[in-house]
């Protein structure tokens, strides 16, 4: 079973400790992205320009690609520090 | 003891073999090469690209289940859309044909990350890519 990530942290910070610090909820918007998963090939079968320059017989399995495509995003992490100055960005 | 070697000195005592048949016996186990069972090789979850500089650090984790799905989902890229990232990568200098991506050569480019890292250091600057 693979799990979709649940969380996204997101950390900003500067010189002199002053910062931002974010738990982003992503476990909230499960449904949402399951919806547009189940909805993508409907929409690529669809609109005519997609079909047309998609590779057709991908079609029907691009919700599910889309769908474990976000769930491997868990455990994906960048992490950059200059100087004083740091962004850490990671899907837990 | 070993168990093959108590085993033939019963058989010796019970008289089931000869002196000469368990004298072979115990030198065919003597000989016998230890078969060394391979310790199972952990397998690779994550693509660590590390890159340090004086002051700058820049450290990333990819998920290889991540870069395998994108692999499969590049099929959605137009193939006129190929093309053009080609270009402008062959522009920045990075020779990279997106339109003949084979999914089975990056297959066995992640494997062979796994076995490997690559290294890179000189005037306090290092680049590492390896797989953990």
């Amino acid at each position: 079973m693979i799990w979709p990530p649940s969380v996204l942290r997101i950390r900003v910070m500067e010189t002199r400790g002053k910062g931002i610090r974010l738990w982003l909820p992503i476990f909230l918007l499960w449904p949402l992205i399951g919806l547009m998963c189940l909805f993508a090939p409907i929409v690529m079968a669809v609109c005519p320009g997609m079909r047309r320059r998609a590779d057709v017989k991908a079609v029907p399995t691009s919700g599910l690609l889309l769908l474990i495509l976000f769930c491997r995003l868990r455990g994906f992490r960048v992490d950059v520090r200059s100087g004083s100055d740091q962004v850490h960005i990671s899907f837990c | 003891m070993s168990e093959d070697r108590r085993r033939i000195l019963e058989m010796l005592k019970q008289g089931k073999i000869s002196v000469a048949e368990a004298e072979e016996l115990l030198d065919a186990t003597r000989t016998a090469p230890e078969v060394e069972v391979p310790a199972p090789k952990a397998k690779a979850k994550y693509l660590r690209v590390t890159v340090n500089d004086k002051d700058d650090k820049v450290d990333v984790r990819i998920p290889l289940q991540l870069v395998r799905s994108g692999v499969k989902l590049g099929a959605f890229i137009p193939k006129d859309a190929r093309g053009k990232i080609s270009e402008a990568l062959s522009e920045k200098g990075v020779d990279f044909d997106l339109t003949n991506l084979d999914p089975k050569a990056v297959e066995e480019l992640i494997e062979g990350l796994a076995d490997m890292s690559v290294s890179v250091e000189g005037d306090g600057e290092s680049v590492r890519v390896y797989c953990e």
